[in-house]
């Protein structure tokens, strides 16, 4: 068909932009390199300068960024499915600010500073029972409405208990260090941290392959996609745990990084003719391409002013939601 | 296929709703659940259609209880449309009536040539086809409940429940709407439909249930069920004539006329 053959199109045409993005990530950087020396340099037995920050410093960051966007990505546009809102954020149900309270307490602790893989560890901890906390306030048979609240109440508290371990910092140095993390940063990420966050990635994505049918019928409503033959409750147990895996992964990694999963499924979802099943793997791609160029990006500005990558995409990603908000009246 | 309940109990909220209510659909029958509101007729609907689980309510497919198909086989055998039924994204009429074939289809598995066929068809029968490409936000509330309703019926169900499906139509519509579920009855499918209109309920149903609290009041052809007795009980009304018979009363007086509504091709 017809409409079949267009999806596969955008799909290829994401990709190749995806592809384009990568390649592009591993060119910019503060100090102009010869890539293709470098990566003939790499394999040699002793890899030269060049060579190291290509692979020890682009190329981790690529990977993070990548992996971290597509997660972002396809993270919104299932939660945005289940929930059947275009407002609805991979954040919602919890893994985001749990991440966040994680990695902060772990900060917080100074674990952190004893052994490198606290600080992730936390991140995932915290994503995994921010979100079952949801789960079990409203998840299970809970309407829509409740879920949302939940996650809003949920968001909320861990939000404060991040301000009050800010608060009760033990250092200056320590208060930096936490709002430093909740800025959202994949400059400094190495190959050992893109290790970290790809087991919980892949598994979230693993179980988000599938999921597309289940979406498609619920848009019709939850009692409409029960007669279709879904089994609502273990959909919502697999997105969740899905979620909170695979974006509980990715935001210990990289620290808070807004609006991506938010945007880019609002973005996508008028070229998959709105069906929340295209929409999965098209978000994916596009979650990764907007990361990276938006890794890109923050290269740009003048040596000295690190801006973050959260920070960009947030700053950019509010006012463009609000616009398409703006726009998206018509229906 | 034939669908039998006994006894069947729900509860909402811990209110009592249904309270041992039985029902019976036959192969090829048009049932007609009517009564007053919250007289439990869409819970009863909703039973029947799966949506309550964990109920101990026995319900007999065939013969053989609920429990023993898997859900997909449900999906397939039973279709739902319910009275807040809606689609949520701005999707356009031909996709969602394509929903209907999802329950016949694998999780990878492309729509066949004859699911595209049955998609069309639907369209063209419900007469739906001008609109297949509009996005379902821009359609009026009768369009969009017909979209709804051609859905239901793609997925070629052997049973049909609808609930209040001609609440929002026009009277030409509305007889468009039930000739649909009627012919879906003369194909060998089987249709339990929530009906406020009692002439509609009694020209198009063989058989009528009358619901009162949550119990049966009367089962049985339109003329057993709409006695006088029955209308003042379950919902206090009589007839204003001593004059005009039941049968007269509730007997549908209009019919199609010579300009048929625009847009139906069948």
């Amino acid at each position: 068909m017809n409409t079949i053959d267009r999806h596969y199109q955008l799909i290829a045409l994401l990709g190749s932009i995806l592809a384009g993005f990568f390649l592009l990530s591993l060119f910019i950087g503060s100090n102009p390199i010869p890539v293709a020396q470098a990566v003939l340099d790499s394999m040699r037995d002793d890899p030269s300068v060049i060579s190291l920050i290509l692979t020890q410093v682009r190329l981790p960051r690529a990977l993070i960024a990548l992996v971290a966007g597509a997660t972002l990505g396809v993270c919104g546009a299932a939660m945005q499915g289940l929930l059947r809102n275009p407002l609805a954020s991979p954040g919602l149900i919890g893994s985001a600010s749990g991440a966040a309270m994680g990695a902060v307490a772990v900060l917080y602790s100074g674990w952190s500073a004893a052994f490198w893989l606290a600080l992730p560890a936390g991140g995932i901890a915290g994503s995994l029972l921010a979100t079952l906390f949801v789960y079990l306030l409203a998840g299970r048979n809970g309407g829509t409405t409740t879920l949302i609240l939940a996650g809003v109440a949920v968001n909320a508290l861990a939000m404060s208990l991040i301000s009050l371990m800010v608060n009760l910092a033990p250092s200056p140095y320590a208060v930096r260090e936490m709002v430093l993390w909740m800025l959202g940063s994949i400059a400094h990420g190495s190959m050992a941290d893109f290790w970290i966050m790809l087991p919980g990635t892949l598994l979230g994505w693993l179980m988000l392959v599938g999921t597309g049918r289940a979406l498609d019928a619920l848009t019709l409503g939850e009692e409409t996609a029960i007669t279709m033959g879904i089994n609502l409750s273990r959909l919502r147990r697999r997105l969740f745990v899905a979620t909170a895996l695979a974006v509980g992964s990715a935001i210990a990694v990289t620290g808070a990084i807004g609006f991506v999963g938010l945007v880019v499924p609002h973005l996508l979802r008028p070229l998959v003719g709105h069906q929340p099943g295209k929409l999965l793997p098209a978000s994916a791609l596009g979650g990764a391409i907007l990361l990276l160029a938006a890794d890109i990006a923050v290269r740009l500005f003048p040596a000295g002013t690190e801006i973050k990558v959260g920070v960009l995409t947030s700053l950019v990603g509010a006012p463009f939601f609000l616009y398409l908000i703006v726009q998206s009246r018509r229906w | 296929m034939k669908l039998e309940g006994k006894e069947l109990f729900q509860s909402l909220g811990g209110r009592p709703i249904l309270k041992g209510v039985s029902v019976q659909v036959q192969e090829g029958e048009m049932l007609g659940l009517i009564g007053p509101n919250g007289a439990g007729k869409s819970t009863l609907l909703k039973l029947m259609a799966g949506i309550f689980t964990g109920s101990s309510n026995q319900i007999l497919l065939d013969g053989r209880p609920f429990p023993e198909y898997p859900v997909i086989d449900r999906g397939r055998k039973i279709a739902y449309l319910g009275q807040e039924g809606t689609a949520h994204w701005p999707i356009t009429v031909e996709r969602i009536v394509a929903l209907g074939r999802l329950p016949h289809l694998g999780t990878w598995q492309k729509p066949t040539e004859e699911d595209h066929s049955i998609i069309q068809r639907t369209l063209r029968q419900s007469g739906l086809s001008h609109l297949a490409s509009r996005p379902y936000p821009t359609l009026s509330g009768g369009e969009k409940a017909r979209v709804l309703m051609a859905r239901a019926l793609a997925v070629e169900p052997e049973l049909l429940l609808a609930d209040e499906p001609v609440a929002a139509l026009d009277p030409s519509h509305q007889l468009e709407m039930m000739d649909l579920l009627r012919r879906h009855c003369d194909q060998g499918g089987s249709v339990v439909v929530v009906l406020h209109d009692l002439r509609l309920a009694s020209h198009y149903c063989e058989h009528l249930q009358l619901l009162l609290d949550g119990d049966t009041l009367s089962v049985g052809t339109p003329d057993q069920v709409l006695t006088t007795e029955n209308l003042d009980r379950a919902y206090g009304i009589k007839l204003r004539s001593d004059n005009l018979s039941i049968t007269e009363a509730f007997a549908l007086t209009w019919e199609h006329g010579s300009s048929r509504t625009p847009g139906v091709d069948n």
